[in-house]
């Protein structure tokens, strides 16, 4: 069952902003104005579908393909069933990021720290929407520990990702929009 | 013998519907690819396919949707085999078409991805080659999510076929397209391309879908498509349903041809049996082609800009004529003065910016092609594409994201030969200029008659009088006192004639002292006589005064809204300011941008001593603060922000050959890869610093940082990648750049390098962090 929609954000975690940002959040003054362009331009949406976790000789199987990372299997524990996703903020904030590139590169440095810190925010919202109240496992995405990139390919098409949320892959494997975030979480049961 | 062109005019034309729905249900396993069915079951796809035409369907989609050379190496032999599955189809059907389906490439374009155009435009020919050779009735480009995709479709279709051309694109419930347009402006860029029809696929339900068929019908005079779906899909029992009815369906469809929809079918979910309802339900519905809608209109990615009696604003900063710092600019290839000069135009209220990068010893349609691709990627007005060079012309409409205005054509016969045809291929507005082989003429009945002329010679083409704007040419009235008077009245008889009209207003006032206010009363008197639209400086308050009370006073600013508004930001200062009693170097320290400019701006000599004694130090105490990690990047940034901006300020003192630098840098992102931040931040400091910086931008092949070498002459080169798969394109760039010349050092960074990394891949030097740089710049040019 593939879920889709629309993500209404709560504002940013500071927590979150801090560590992008490198210091203390009030000791920008360019926090304000970059985060009000960046409401303008956030259209944060969310793609979702449920998968039995076979487990097999040295690997899993979540519907898309043979998946041998260790670090994954450890995280799923003994999880049965999982949730796939993915999150993205839109192409507009690509937009957004690419003009304030050309032409302010420090309001673009915290911009992107921003919209960094909001597509984590956007899991967490996506994350209340697919499981409501079931526990799960932090999720996992591809890049971290041994859970390969390449694994980014299957799993958005397991997600029907580029027509539901947008997202498609170039090809050197760069989500695009580039504030889109993929993720496994193990159902808890 | 059908005949599509005929039918498309005549009647209500069906597609067919889903086919993913409809091949599960023959036993398709979710995940498997549809099109891999006409290879194995190609007895099953007829079978769709008849099922449809049995239904009513008049137009059937091979099955070739997902074909795309990135995709598939065996593409030519699926597309063959999936038209050979329609036409068996069509024995028993001989009336019906057959579609070829071309689909989204599932790669991204730039700016926003890493596909070129051509890159795309080459992807769908390849296709469209085979689809043609194999024998389809017309070219479906649908489901298309990104303008400058379908653009490139569009293009590639026409280069390959004179097959009808419908496009459908799949719009999200905002009511635009994911990357941004909206539906007037990808009516204005599909019209302009002059496709057969076009229209909307997918986009959630047949519900949603209704105002988009309202917006497209209110301004196309094309035939309008409308393919929904089924309604939004949920899991019953593990399986996927779609929730609308074909009786529901049925019900939306007739509202649709009611509306005026003329080309009707369905998307994901449909099956016969709703296109069977949907056939039933509009029989008894009057057919009615659509009328003439006879609007001037130009597009962005973005948004359409309507010329019509409210008249249009056209910046014209973005021209070297006059401009040494921009002349100098464009000689080195920089764009980004370009860009700040578009933004600051756009904030002033320019509603189309004016892009002519024409100068003599310049390769005017590559650095033209340059200037629009990076125009494109930071504002979402629309450009006017402005060059004399038709080469110039045609590199720049290609690649332009939308319908451009195209400055200029005139009377001429060999203009004309040149510049209608692009116009014709590409789509645009084109400004027409009144004069011919015999000069301008001085009458008004001799300028009209040369805008007739060209109007007469644009229908051969097909290029209808909406889609040209009469320009009756503005000149100096210091050289005849009647020039303002024939302009005038050129201007009037060409409005009552029903066209539209631009002048490049301050030509009026050439040779006269205080120009602005002669500029600004012509521009009064133009615009009472009907002036669609000014070529003009809009950093000029007295121009903007006139056009803001000029829609007042014509009852084009209801409630006077408008006004207000420009009132507010722009009231008259008659208290003069505080004055800052702070230093330079102390608003630097403090990243205050503004407040640094200003006191830069007040300075009237010694420059070089200014930077050297205030900028400097000041630079160097945040730099020592950062390293000792007493302030953070954010701050860093913005104090180099400040000092780039006072140093910007300080040049205007100081003769343009020099760059009052220390050496140059390039820096480029590597190919693949399109984060660019850690690069900008580079680029900030090295600049503040006052190294000159060559930036090739982001996704930057091997070859193209040699070059850049070559062109430049400066051996010092800086490399990022933020990614694991894209460092091998930087060890690429590295061992071309040493084997080329080993005294080319190449400092690299980014988030996956480090030190052990950077000297495998050959690096002269890894930079931790944008300070690192700075200091090995320093170090190379022995600062």
């Amino acid at each position: 069952m593939i879920k889709h929609g629309f993500l209404v954000l709560p504002e940013v975690d500071q927590n979150e902003l801090r560590a992008r940002l490198g210091c203390q959040v009030e000791s920008v003054a360019l926090v304000p104005k970059c985060l009000n362009a960046l409401n303008n331009c956030v259209s944060a949406r969310f793609v979702s579908r449920f998968c039995d976790i076979t487990r097999t000789k040295n690997g899993i199987d979540l519907g898309f393909g043979k998946i041998t990372s260790k670090d994954l299997i450890k995280n799923l524990g003994q999880c049965k069933r999982a949730a796939v996703f993915a999150v993205t903020l839109g192409s507009d904030v690509d937009r957004l990021l690419i003009k304030l590139g050309k032409l302010m590169p420090s309001e673009q440095f915290v911009t992107d720290a921003i919209a960094s810190a909001l597509s984590e925010t956007a899991c967490d919202e996506a994350e209340k929407l697919i499981f409501d109240g079931i526990s799960h496992a932090p999720r996992f995405s591809p890049g971290y520990g041994d859970l390969p990139l390449e694994l980014q390919k299957p799993l958005l098409t397991f997600l029907d990702a580029e027509k539901t949320v947008g997202i498609t892959l170039s090809s050197s494997l760069l989500m695009t929009p580039t504030k889109s975030i993929t993720a496994i979480a193990g159902i808890i049961e | 013998m059908k005949n599509f062109s005929n039918d498309l005019k005549s009647k209500y034309l069906f597609f067919d519907g889903g086919t993913g729905t409809v091949l599960q249900s023959l036993g398709l396993k979710p995940g498997e690819a549809p099109e891999s069915w006409s290879l194995t079951h190609p007895d099953k796809i007829t079978e769709l396919h008849r099922s449809y035409l049995s239904a009513g369907a008049n137009i059937i989609k091979a099955n070739t949707f997902g074909i795309n050379p990135f995709k598939y190496d065996n593409y030519a032999e699926l597309i063959s085999a999936s038209i050979t599955c329609a036409k068996e189809a069509l024995i028993d059907y001989p009336d019906a078409y057959i579609a070829y389906d071309l689909g989204p490439l599932g790669r991204l374009l730039t700016p926003l991805g890493d596909l070129s155009f051509e890159e795309a435009v080459s992807a769908f020919s390849a296709c469209l080659l085979c689809a043609v050779d194999c024998g389809c009735d017309l070219i479906l480009i649908e489901t298309m999510s990104d303008s400058y995709e379908t653009k490139a479709a569009v293009v590639a279709a026409k280069e390959v076929t004179d097959l009808p051309i419908i496009v459908t694109n799949a719009y999200g419930e905002d009511g635009k397209v994911m990357t941004g347009a909206d539906a007037e402006a990808m009516s204005a860029l599909l019209e302009g391309l002059g496709v057969d029809a076009f229209g909307a696929n997918c986009s959630y339900g047949p519900d949603m879908m209704l105002p988009i068929a309202e917006k497209l019908l209110s301004v196309s005079s094309t035939p309008i498509v409308m393919n929904p779906n089924a309604g939004l899909p949920t899991v019953v029992n593990g399986k996927t349903v779609y929730t609308t009815s074909p009786a529901e369906f049925a019900k939306y469809i007739k509202k649709m041809a009611e509306m005026g929809v003329t080309l009707l079918g369905g998307c994901c979910g449909t099956t016969p049996e709703h296109i069977k309802e949907a056939v039933k339900a509009v029989k008894g519905v009057t057919f009615k082609y659509p009328t003439e809608k006879n609007v001037t209109v130009v597009s962005s990615y973005a948004k359409a800009v309507k010329i019509s009696k409210d008249p249009i604003l056209i910046g014209e900063r973005i021209n070297p004529t006059g401009k040494p710092k921009l002349k100098a600019a464009l000689r080195e290839g920089d764009i980004g003065y370009l860009l700040l000069e578009a933004s600051r135009e756009e904030e002033a209220g320019a509603h189309i910016l004016d892009v002519n990068v024409g100068l003599p010893d310049i390769d005017e349609p590559k650095i033209m092609e340059k200037a629009v691709k990076e125009l494109q990627s930071v504002t979402a007005l629309p450009l006017q594409l402005d060059s004399a060079d038709p080469n110039t012309l045609e590199h720049a409409l290609r690649i332009y994201n939308g319908k451009p205005l195209v400055n200029s054509v005139n009377g001429e016969k060999e203009k004309m030969d040149a510049i209608f045809p692009l116009v014709k291929k590409y789509g645009g507005t084109v400004v027409a200029l009144t004069i011919d082989e015999n000069g301008i003429p001085d009458t008004v009945d001799g300028r009209v008659e040369i805008a007739l002329k060209i109007a007469a010679e644009a229908e051969k083409y097909g290029i209808s009088k909406k889609d040209m704007i009469v320009d009756p040419l503005a000149l100096s009235v210091s050289a005849d006192k009647d020039s303002a008077l024939i302009t005038l009245g050129t201007v009037r008889k060409m409005t009552e004639l029903g066209f539209r009209t631009v002048l490049g207003v301050s030509n009026i006032s050439f040779g006269l002292p205080e120009r602005e206010k002669m500029n600004s009363t012509f521009f009064a008197l133009a615009l009472e006589n009907g002036l669609s639209s000014a070529i003009m400086n809009p950093f000029s308050a007295s121009m903007l005064d006139t056009y803001h009370a000029f829609r007042v006073l014509h009852g084009l600013d209801n409630g006077c809204i408008d006004y207000i508004s420009y009132a507010d930001k722009n009231k008259t200062v008659t208290e003069a300011k505080p004055q800052s009693d702070l230093s330079l170097s102390y608003c630097i320290l403090k990243g205050m941008a503004k407040e640094a400019s200003e006191i830069a701006s007040k300075i009237t000599s010694d420059p070089l001593g200014v930077i050297n004694s205030e900028i400097i130090p000041a630079l160097n105490e945040i730099g020592q603060q950062f390293e000792e990690k007493k302030a953070y990047l954010p701050q860093l940034l913005m104090s180099a922000d400040a000092a780039s901006g006072a140093i910007s300020e300080l040049k205007k003192l100081m003769p343009t050959s020099s760059d009052g630098g220390k050496g140059a840098v390039i820096l480029a992102t590597v190919k693949g890869d399109i984060h660019d931040i850690g690069k900008n931040i580079v680029k900030v400091l090295l600049e503040s610093y006052g190294f000159k910086v060559y930036d090739l931008g982001r996704d930057v092949s091997p070859e193209t940082v040699l070059d850049a070498v070559k062109n430049t002459g400066c051996k010092l080169v800086g490399l990022s990648a933020l990614m694991t798969t894209t460092v091998p394109s930087m060890e690429a760039t590295v061992k071309l750049l040493h084997s080329y010349d080993c005294e080319i050092k190449v400092m690299v960074g980014g988030a996956v390098l480090n030190e052990e990394y950077a000297q495998n891949i050959g690096a002269d030097k890894y930079s931790p962090d944008a300070m690192g740089s700075v200091r090995f710049a320093e170090e190379f040019y022995g600062i």
